[in-house]
């Protein structure tokens, strides 16, 4: 089957190699070393890909960000004034404040929803789905323009609250931190609920029902055994919720207007307005490593919390 | 098994063939890209550029949806190789910034017939493009809300217009002649851009909100959310066409002239851009892009305007004179620190 498959190319396919090998394998320690070596390949074509698409650009982005601007030789002087302005840091801050809230308001509906999802029937849980993955089918523009419609001055919130008293004028939602991190919280609520469902659903309930027999209160039970169980969950949950937001741009840009300034936006307005690419490129390579700083520790601290953690990590 | 065998020949064989064809149809029909800025833009260009092109020629002209800033970056960005246009669409601004970064080509006018009528004073100074289109910024606001109607750019910072006026960040253009336009009403200028700021932050507490572009802007017309703001005459007569009460008036300063010019970028597919050139110039195009729902200002003599674009868009030199022309050679090396200082210093 396999070789009617690939006449071609047998060297680089994996499987078709693999299975040929295996056949004529004459000592199991070998086909065991070869086995890996095949199993290797698989993620030939991944690394090919992300080489062409993701580590040459990210290469580029570093050389841009330290080619000095007339002529041949290296600089700092991007990153040096970058980091020397203050104005910089705020924007950083800012950017980092709200990946953070944006993160803790999506686990903080995420866990409830995703704890139900698992103690639910099958039509219930379609709901769920269903409603919580809805705003991913609609583009970030149109989603803004919707969130222009509810949050404005004279949009449905403000027009409900005024007419049922609790306001005498509109309060300001619009083009604000407030609206800019209800929205990313709405559309990235999948990205933590869908990993959290994920984790709770390998669990085996008769731990909870264990530790109540045990004398544990039901909320103890989830707190102290379904939790930290869980974490793994949380931890992917919360890695994507804090990258995506730090990379957003267009809800902040529509739905925060031009009231405030985020990383991406600063990333874009050096690259596309006024064309300043090593400042550009500077400012998304801190922005990069600013991240994935963040997003390890979050992860060596979370590992801690896990039960049956070994230090070194030996459970990643 | 010889069924198998045969039914694959003519599978294989009917697919090869239908291959071939369709390569040899894809070789044949010459293609054009061309950007728009969208909405309405992209309606007009399609009607009186793209479809009677496509007639003239047998090409394919196909439109994306590009503003002029990312456009020229898109084009930088592509160095050598083949650009994201053949034929691109950009304003009087970004349009300078590209010929100093070297992306378009210089045109033979004489392969440009058209041309020939343009208004002298739209003539970009050297040939890298042709302008299409006539825009001006003046004051847009929702006469169904507002009592009085503004005159000047001063009168935004009447109190009866309090919290409702808009503004856009000088990431855009609009956002920049704005921020220039209050600098110049308080005595300075291109070189002095500390007047403006000072405007801007004396105006702040009556600013409902800031866009970070003119289609969010219009969005917040429309909304109500805003009801006066320095605007493009297209975007507020669109408004208006909606019912929302929305008029369109130049301030007693004068209006700002803002031009969109066509260009062919380098390694494009020449002969066929410039026959969208001429076809952008030609009256009949000129005159359907400054019918409704459009409303394009004229940029070749001799077409008729509409009313509601009588006294708003220049049809004549005499209405161009009474414009102001803002200098994007001086603008444009300075713009970065306005951006950059708008960011830090202007806060809702």
């Amino acid at each position: 089957m396999d070789q009617s498959l690939e006449p071609g190319d047998q060297g680089l396919n994996g499987v078709a190699v693999a299975t040929e090998v295996a056949r004529a394998a004459p000592s199991v320690r070998r086909g065991r070393v070869a086995s890996r070596l095949r199993l290797w390949q698989l993620a030939l074509p991944a690394t090919l890909f992300l080489s062409v698409y993701f580590f040459a650009p990210l290469l580029m982005l570093f050389w841009w960000s330290v080619r000095a601007p007339e002529g041949g030789g290296l600089t700092l002087g991007n990153f040096r004034s970058l980091l020397g302005d203050p104005f910089f840091f705020q924007t950083l801050w800012l950017s980092l404040r709200l990946s953070f809230e944006v993160t803790a308001i999506t686990l903080a509906l995420g866990f409830p929803l995703a704890y139900l999802y698992t103690k639910l029937g099958s039509g219930a849980r379609l709901t769920i789905l269903f409603v919580t993955l809805l705003p991913l089918l609609t583009s970030a523009v149109v989603r803004s323009f919707g969130w222009i419609v509810l949050l404005g001055k004279q949009g449905l919130i403000n027009h409900g609250l005024m007419a049922l008293g609790i306001t005498d004028a509109p309060i300001k939602l619009l083009f604000s931190l407030e609206g800019v991190r209800v929205a990313l919280a709405q559309v990235q609520l999948p990205f933590m609920l869908l990993p959290l469902i994920n984790a709770l659903e390998q669990l085996d309930p008769s731990l909870e029902a264990a530790a109540v027999s045990l004398g544990a209160s039901r909320f103890q039970a989830v707190l102290r055994v379904t939790v930290p169980l869980a974490m793994p969950g949380v931890v992917a949950g919360a890695i994507l919720n804090f990258a995506l937001t730090i990379s957003a741009f267009i809800t902040p840009a529509m739905v925060g207007g031009g009231s405030f300034i985020v990383m991406p936006t600063l990333v874009y307005q050096s690259a596309i307005v006024t064309l300043q690419w090593p400042r550009a490129a500077t400012t998304a390579l801190i922005l990069l490593v600013v991240a994935m700083a963040v997003v390890w520790t979050g992860t060596a601290v979370a590992r801690r919390w896990q039960y049956g953690a070994r230090p070194g990590g030996a459970n990643a | 098994m010889s069924g198998m065998t045969r039914r694959q020949i003519l599978i294989g064989g009917a697919a090869g063939t239908a291959t071939l064809a369709a390569g040899r149809a894809w070789g044949q029909q010459k293609e054009l890209v061309a950007n728009t800025y969208g909405g309405g833009w992209e309606q007009g260009h399609r009607q009186a550029i793209a479809e009677p092109v496509e007639k003239k020629t047998g090409a394919k002209v196909i439109l994306i949806s590009m503003l002029a800033n990312e456009l020229v970056a898109r084009v930088k960005a592509a160095g050598g190789s083949k650009p994201p246009v053949d034929v691109a669409l950009v304003d009087d601004g970004p349009f300078l910034t590209a010929i100093k970064e070297e992306v378009f080509l210089k045109l033979p006018m004489d392969k440009i017939p058209n041309a020939a009528k343009l208004y002298p004073q739209y003539k970009p100074k050297e040939p890298y493009g042709v302008p299409v289109a006539a825009s001006v910024i003046g004051i847009a606001y929702n006469a169904k809300k507002l009592k009085t109607a503004p005159t000047s750019w001063e009168d935004l910072w009447k109190p009866e217009y309090k919290g409702k006026v808009g503004l856009c960040t000088p990431a855009s253009t609009l956002g920049t002649v704005a921020l220039l336009s209050f600098a110049k009403a308080k005595g300075g200028g291109e070189a002095k851009i500390e007047p403006g700021f000072d405007a801007i932050k004396s105006l702040l507490p009556s600013v409902g909100s800031i866009s970070s572009s003119p289609a969010a802007l219009q969005t917040l017309l429309e909304r109500g959310e805003v009801d006066i703001a320095p605007m493009w005459h297209a975007n507020t007569l669109i408004l208006k066409g909606k019912g929302t009460g929305m008029e369109f008036v130049l301030p007693k300063e004068g209006g700002i002239a803002g031009l969109a010019l066509l260009a062919i970028t380098k390694a494009g597919n020449l002969d066929l851009s410039l026959a969208y050139l001429n076809q952008g110039l030609s009256p009949e195009a000129q005159t359907l892009l400054a019918t409704p729902p459009f409303f394009f200002g004229p940029t070749v003599q001799g077409i008729k305007v509409e009313p509601q674009l009588r006294g708003v868009v220049p049809a004549t030199p005499e209405d161009l004179a009474r414009l102001v022309q803002i200098d994007w050679t001086k603008i444009n090396p300075v713009r970065p620190e306005w951006i950059n200082r708008w960011n830090r210093e202007i806060k809702v």
